[in-house]
């Protein structure tokens, strides 16, 4: 095999790959990338056994053929060769992989390309193509509230489905830690319609979200009960997904919340940013005190002392105390796009939801801490 | 390599395995997970395992199954991996391909189905299903239920209608229906020509009120007008139904005026039914009013007796009196109880001794179902073995106090669902591995000591609330 | 003062109720023994009797699928005699009838002891789970009583050890939780041992585990432990 291509093509590539590659690997063949110089150009394969991308970049092929090597070595000696370098590979049947740029050389220990696993796509059943934004849409509004303990491996990814709002097909994506869950939603692309409730991984929706951060045009999406694949800008992510099921989530969205607030989305973040400066690492908590016109936040600390802001409110409901971790509140403040929030409340041990005012297409549900 | 192994060579194989893993994962594992497994065949090295469960099967995969390839392939060196997988009984029932331990139990012969057939006609259609043992042979006649026994014969067998109606009443479950059926029987039997409707008063109401709403009143009038025999059960249901007790009212009326027959039964006579109308209760008194009273043991036994010939099992005598004194509330519970007993032994393929019996009775024969507490056992085993309450909590290590103290340790293992822990706090704060510790104890001296054994066999059922052997006293 | 706790969102879990996720124990042979014998019942009724958790409610799902059978609530057996929904079904369920028996409900007593007779008649079975036996039932109507009391009855007794190990293991499993061997055998022998005892504390790990974010462990259900304890 020998191919020479411009040194940024490549780390481009490379990056695409390298980071599904994980840094430690009981199994040695898994932190190689797979190199495979063809007609089309030169293509990349990584895979952690659950995530596989493939990247394909053109190149001057001399000499087609294939080896893998060390992925993140690899990429650490691209990504210190100078800019605007050409950079050359040669790989021979002894195994090794020889790369020359300038006046630097390396040789790399290459293992045999019949040991790298392949990841099979079966028949994948459900196909349909989605904005580039759309799906930055529904992960950056849900990623944040996926859990991250592994016990509850069922919780570990987002939760994408094809469900109805007020008779209207949708596509949702919703993403709980049992603490608080958020659920965004789409209009169902054609060819989504019957498609099974999967949950995608975090990895791979943390891979998918990085890759896609400029893409303009539409992803072409193909899942299975099994398995999901994406495929864009000469990118195809393949990831199988979480084997458990995600809980009825309908369920623990209240409907019955009686009591309204409308706050500027700003303000109150502002608000609770500086208030739980004083409430211990640990816990975080701070109190909404809620009366006519008025919002109290409030924090106290056995160590600290203790803080107060208040903010002018047109709420109009009955007195009520809660208590909410303040990471939590201002991770979901972060999300909503408009000026103001929309608050519901029940009681200080009920799930609460926010929302934007005039756009019911993410929800978020946070339960509160008894304070 | 198949599974052309002789099964000998399999099993034993396979019990080798069993006992390494025995070692390994103690008895509580071993009984829980391993003990369930079948070994089914070897192929290509891979020995296939059934367990009964699905959960067994992801259980036994996810912790034993490496371990069981690895002793395996130690025994069978052909042997290089485990299979498990599900094979419960319901599934090798289902399939039909090969019979279940359970199911080769023979069948029982009880059982007991409750037949029921209509005699036939064109009235069949309303009338209700008769019992084909409740026929005048299979009644047991005493003293309490001879009268209404002979005026139900005299009303089958009579050619003209000799009361009008025959009114028979009682406590639940003493036979009215027996005899309601009986004489349906016979006269179906007897003469195939006469109409014959028996039924329950709910059916009748039902019926006259789909009548109702149907508006074919007409039809339901001539109907029930044009029997030769009106039958109704349990007419206690009507009281208070204004509209039905209207109608059977009128067709009372009719059919005693074209000297038609009437049954009736009820479990009260006719002037104690409520909600009845007084001119009804006085029709009702016209006939010939017969109650049924209360068995007495004479009879309970009779009936137990010829219940057991019916069902064709030998049932000792001892456990029929037993039964007899026992349950007096009525025939129904009685042959109930004799019915669970039977159906029980042949399920479980035990005979039937008065301990089965005192056990699947349990709930009938006593009163309350009060838990057993550790302080009850503790004074029960403190009393049996001749030692302190106090010396249950004392840190006393002599044997005469100690063994006792296990014993009771023991029970309240047994007989209460009490955590260790805490039944270690109950014995003068010991630790729940001193539980752990006398529970072992006592079962290896229980599998050797016999009179050790059925000491604390005594106590458990003492303390279970089950007479020790037999009953005693009545 | 207590330290803030997070509240948590109460998801349902989905037990898994086929007949092979039942676990088959000496004290509950008896019981799936008569439900795999449907229709050879001795009696219209068969009654099966015990505690709660104990698996009861899997037993009639089992017996559903078995049966092809139909549920009666309240409002099948408050409806008018043959407008009950699943009238026509192969077989009937009454599942915990303690919550439908001992209110005086004499309307109630009466449709069970019709719909009684209607099994006999059609030669229909029914089968009925309860915590206790018939002859517990606070039941008003005699004719009813005495019917029920004279019904095949099996009792779920008291689980061993093992099977105390295999409901934890399937309770965890239910619910999408991995839990260790080191904590099962920590666990075994300081619990009470009770299938409710079971219940109570898988649920307790859970929602403790699920509100602290961390995993079931050792520290974690020493913890559980001891808060059942004070409760």
């Amino acid at each position: 095999m020998k191919f020479t291509i411009e040194r940024a093509a490549l780390l481009k590539s490379l990056g695409h790959v390298q980071s599904v590659v994980e840094r430690r690997n009981t199994i040695p063949i898994l932190s190689n990338v797979r190199i495979e110089a063809g007609d089309g150009g030169l293509s990349l394969n990584a895979t952690d056994m659950d995530l596989d991308i493939i990247d394909h970049t053109p190149a001057n092929i001399a000499t087609p053929g294939a080896t893998t090597a060390p992925a993140h070595t690899l990429y650490e000696i691209i990504r210190k060769l100078p800019d605007g370098a050409e950079v050359e590979f040669n790989s021979d049947s002894d195994g090794q992989l020889a790369i020359k740029s300038g006046r630097s050389r390396f040789t790399l220990t290459c293992l045999p390309t019949e040991d790298f696993p392949v990841m099979s796509g079966g028949d994948m059943g459900h196909t349909f193509s989605l904005p580039a934004a759309e799906i930055r849409d529904l992960i950056d509004r849900t990623r944040f509230a996926i859990s991250t303990e592994e016990t509850r491996y069922y919780l570990n990814g987002i939760y994408l489905h094809s469900a109805e709002t007020d008779g209207t097909k949708v596509l949702r994506a919703v993403a709980t830690d049992g603490h608080r869950l958020a659920s965004v939603e789409g209009p169902l692309p054609k060819g989504a319609t019957g498609m099974p409730g999967i949950i995608v991984p975090r990895k791979t929706v943390s891979e998918l979200r990085k890759l896609i951060d400029e893409s303009v045009d539409d992803i072409a999406v193909e899942l299975s009960e099994t398995k999901i694949r994406f495929t864009f800008d000469g990118v195809t992510l393949t990831s199988k997904l979480i084997d458990g099921t995600f809980p009825d989530y309908e369920r623990v969205i209240p409907v019955g919340n009686d009591k309204e607030l409308i706050v500027s989305r700003k303000a109150f973040a502002d608000a609770v940013d500086r208030v739980s400066a004083i409430s211990t690492e640990k816990s975080r908590a701070v109190k909404l005190s809620l009366s006519k016109g008025t919002l109290v936040l409030s924090a106290s600390s056995a160590d600290a002392g203790s803080a107060t802001e208040e903010l002018e409110t047109d709420y109009a409901g009955d007195a009520i105390e809660i208590g909410f971790n303040s990471r939590y509140l201002l991770d979901i403040t972060q999300q909503i796009e408009g000026e103001m929030a929309r608050f519901t409340l029940a009681d200080a041990a009920s799930p609460t939801v926010l929302s934007e005012i005039d756009d019911n297409s993410a929800i978020y549900v946070l339960m509160p801490m008894r304070v | 390599m198949t599974n052309d192994k002789t099964d000998g060579t399999l099993e034993a194989c396979w019990g080798r395995v069993c006992d390494h893993l025995r070692k390994e994962i103690g008895e509580a594992a071993y009984q829980s997970w391993v003990k369930p497994m079948t070994v089914r065949s070897i192929d290509d090295g891979i020995a296939r395992i059934s367990v009964p469960t699905r959960f067994m099967r992801d259980w036994v995969a996810a912790h034993y199954v490496d371990r069981l390839g690895a002793l395996w392939s130690k025994e069978d060196k052909f042997v290089n991996s485990v299979d498990v997988f599900v094979q419960s009984e319901r599934a090798l029932r289902s399939d039909g391909a090969a019979a279940s331990p359970k199911e080769a139990v023979q069948a029982p012969g009880v059982v007991i189905n409750e037949s029921a057939e209509r005699p036939g006609g064109d009235h069949a259609a309303i009338s209700g299903p008769l019992d084909s043992r409740n026929v005048f042979d299979n009644f047991v006649v005493g003293k309490s239920n001879e009268f209404a026994y002979a005026a139900a014969r005299r009303v089958a067998e009579a050619a003209s209608v000799p009361f009008n109606p025959l009114f028979l009443y009682g406590g639940v479950g003493l036979g009215k229906t027996h005899l309601m059926h009986a004489i349906a029987w016979h006269i179906s039997q007897q003469d195939p020509q006469r109409r014959v409707i028996y039924l329950s008063a709910e059916k009748f109401m039902y019926r006259f009120i789909r009548a109702l709403k149907e508006q074919s009143t007409v039809d339901f009038k001539e109907m029930f007008r044009n029997v030769d025999v009106l039958m109704i059960d349990d007419v206690q249901f009507i009281g208070g139904k204004g509209a039905t007790q209207e109608e059977f009212f009128h067709t009372f009326n009719a059919l005693v005026d074209q000297g038609r027959q009437i049954v009736l039964s009820a479990d009260k006579s006719p002037s104690d039914l409520e909600g009845m109308e007084e001119r009804l209760q006085s029709r009702l008194n016209c006939g010939l009013v017969a109650d049924i009273h209360a068995t007495t043991f004479e009879l309970r036994l009779g009936i137990l007796q010829s219940k057991a010939e019916q069902l064709k099992v030998e049932i000792p005598p001892k456990m029929m009196e037993f039964l007899a004194h026992k349950i007096t509330s009525n025939v129904r519970e009685l042959e109930g109880a004799l019915n669970r007993v039977v159906a029980h032994s042949q399920l479980v393929g035990r005979a039937i001794t008065l301990e089965t019996t005192q056990e699947v009775l349990h709930d009938l024969l006593r009163a309350n179902d009060r838990r057993v507490t550790i302080e009850d056992i503790q004074k029960s085993v403190a009393a049996h073995f001749n030692i302190r309450i106090s010396d249950m909590h004392s840190a006393r290590r002599a044997r005469s106090v100690a063994r006792p103290r296990q014993v009771a340790m023991y029970l309240a293992k047994q007989l209460t669902s009490r955590s260790l822990p805490e039944i270690g706090r109950k014995f003068g704060g010991r630790d729940h591995t001193t539980v752990m510790h006398a529970v072992k104890k006592v079962d290896e001296l229980r599998e050797c000591d016999q009179s050790f054994a059925e000491d604390v066999e005594l106590l458990r059922r003492m303390l279970e609330g089950q007479p020790a052997a037999g009953f005693r006293r009545t | 003062m207590k330290a803030p706790s997070q509240l948590v969102l109460e998801f349902d879990h989905r037990p898994a109720l086929g007949g092979e996720d039942f676990l088959v124990a000496p004290c509950n042979d008896a019981a799936i023994a008569w439900i795999d014998r449907w229709p050879d019942w001795p009696s219209p009724v068969v009654v099966v009797a015990g505690p709660p958790g104990c698996g009861k409610s899997h037993l009639a799902q089992v017996f559903l699928g078995l049966s092809g059978g139909a549920v009666l609530d309240r409002a099948a057996l408050m409806a008018p005699p043959l407008e009950v929904a699943g009238r026509d079904a192969s077989a009937w369920v009454i599942d915990d009838m303690d919550n439908f028996v001992g209110d005086g409900n004499g309307k109630l007593e009466e449709a069970l002891f019709h719909l009684y007779n209607s099994a006999r008649e059609s030669g229909r079975r029914l089968l009925v789970t309860a915590k206790t036996p018939p002859s517990r039932w606070p039941i008003k109507l005699a004719d009813l009583a005495s019917r029920l009391k004279a019904s095949a009855v099996v009792e779920i007794g008291a689980p061993d050890d093992a099977l105390i190990a295999a409901v934890l293991v399937k309770q965890f499993a239910d619910r999408q939780l991995a839990v260790d061997d080191e904590v099962l055998a920590y666990v075994q022998p300081r619990m009470e041992r009770s299938f409710d005892a079971v219940r109570q504390l898988v649920e307790a790990a859970d929602r403790m585990a699920l509100a602290e974010k961390k995993n079931i462990t050792v520290p974690l259900l020493r913890r559980v432990l001891e808060t059942l304890e004070k409760d």
